[in-house]
């Protein structure tokens, strides 16, 4: 399954109401980080279908729900549970510290 | 000849700035103005002689052409004053300072001269400042920094040590006076001087991009190592965060330009640091550089993200505490090729000091 698209019209239904752990990584198109870690969130969305949700939301386009969850820097990842936040982290991560959060968070 | 002597109630008031502002100005009135700095203590070497460099800043920004020996003839070097303690010889001194000095003076229709440090420095040698102005015959401008008592105090002081040489005092600059007390501040200062009998000749607000150094100049002053990111040397600093805390509260205080130290094994505040504003009014990475403390190189997956961030990234040898303290204590001075704060200069001081006041008094 490849990385799924959260907005702020879906992000309801999409995030929150699911009931796999979700991971929602916030980002732009501009920013350099994100685009660091953007191979290995794909690389993860397929090697967690079906364990866990994974998506990104374009903090540009999507201001709402980045602004609720107080997202200041990008990209920063959010673990959620049940539509509960479970972990948050901010800055560029390493493929492995991604993998070891992914666990952490199932 | 006109001639004027820069001098300062103590080092990094701004000596430099103000000469280079007043003879760039000057330049406009005057076709041929010439510079001197007859004592150095932070020197270059250049064609094998030591020469200050402050003197090279001012002959490549204004163009003067007078011999970088002539504008830099005394360079203090280390060990000169024990070996002048041992071996007094100040007529020597004396006739090295005067001969560039004529020299520099020839075909000039002014000449700045700049001091070093307070009217007392030099004295160890018999050439302080004071005794360097009676030398060449030249009234002083003081430089002081801002504030109201303090200036107050310090430039009496120095006045004092000029008019024992028999030296004439034109007046005083004040300089970075904070923007947000400049009204006050001025107001204070001009009125308190004035009771001393001592003339205001400018007073200058504090702008903060002329302190903020590049890494590069991190770099120069400082044992540390490029570990990647070489070809951003010339980013400058507005802020230094020492990340000692949780990232997620650390990255609330950078603000833009923010060069982080932290140390080399904390993965967690170098991830955080490489992150970006999400703000529509800038879209930037939040940090202009890393100093990694501890001597600790990150691990490989750490560098790699490291060097495609776009920023310069030192590593230092010291720990936080040392490299926080040497940033803090760096002196910001002005190279040939900042462009952007010599204008800043030139228009800072074109605006704020009486050029009328100071003609009519040399």
């Amino acid at each position: 399954m490849s990385v799924l698209h959260f907005t702020d019209a879906n992000f309801k239904k999409e995030a929150l109401e699911s009931d796999l752990p979700v991971m929602v990584d916030f980002w732009a198109p501009w920013c350099g980080p994100c685009k660091m870690i953007a191979p290995h969130v794909e690389e993860m969305a397929k090697a967690y279908a079906g364990k866990m949700k994974i998506g990104k939301i374009d903090v540009d386009s999507n201001s709402k729900i980045a602004t609720h969850y107080g997202v200041m820097s990008i990209p920063t990842i959010i673990f959620l549970k049940k539509g509960k936040v479970m972990d948050q982290l901010v800055g560029a991560l390493s493929r492995l510290d991604l993998k070891r959060k992914i666990e952490e968070n199932l | 000849m006109r001639k004027i002597f820069i001098a300062a109630t103590k080092q990094n008031d701004g000596k430099t700035t103000v000469s280079l502002g007043i003879i760039r100005n000057l330049q406009q009135k005057f076709g041929k103005v010439g510079f001197i700095k007859p004592i150095g203590q932070r020197y270059l070497e250049e064609q094998g002689l030591k020469i200050d460099e402050d003197s090279i800043l001012i002959e490549e920004v204004c163009g003067i052409k007078c011999g970088l020996k002539d504008m830099s003839p005394i360079a203090v070097e280390k060990g000169f004053t024990e070996k002048y303690i041992t071996k007094p010889d100040k007529k020597n001194i004396s006739r090295q300072i005067q001969d560039s000095f004529r020299r520099i003076s020839k075909n000039q229709e002014l000449v700045v001269i700049e001091g070093t440090g307070h009217a007392g420095v030099g004295s160890v040698f018999d050439h302080s400042n004071a005794a360097v102005a009676k030398l060449l015959g030249s009234k002083v401008i003081i430089i002081s920094s801002g504030g109201v008592g303090r200036p107050i105090d310090e430039i009496v002081l120095n006045k004092a040590l000029f008019e024992k040489e028999g030296v004439k005092v034109l007046g005083v600059i004040v300089n970075k006076v904070l923007p947000d007390k400049f009204a006050k501040i001025s107001g204070f200062v001009r009125k308190g001087l004035e009771r001393k009998g001592i003339d205001v000749l400018g007073v200058l607000p504090y702008d903060p991009m002329l302190a903020r150094p590049t890494i590069e100049q991190i770099l120069e002053e400082t044992d540390f190592e490029v570990i990647c990111g070489k070809e951003y040397l010339e980013r400058s600093v507005a802020k230094v965060i020492v990340a000692a805390m949780e990232p997620a509260d650390a990255v609330r205080y950078i603000s833009e330009d923010s060069l982080m130290i932290t140390p080399g094994d904390r993965e967690d505040m170098i991830m955080s640091a490489l992150s970006c504003f999400r703000d529509p009014g800038n879209k930037n990475l939040k940090v202009c550089g890393m100093v990694l403390s501890c001597g600790i190189t990150p691990e490989a997956p750490i560098m790699n993200l490291l060097e495609r961030a776009q920023i310069p990234v030192l590593l230092a040898k010291s720990d936080t505490y040392d490299v926080a303290t040497c940033l803090h204590d760096l002196t910001v001075k002005i190279r040939p090729r900042d462009k952007d704060k010599i204008e800043a200069v030139v228009k800072l001081i074109r605006e704020n000091v009486d050029f009328k006041k100071i003609l009519k008094g040399i």
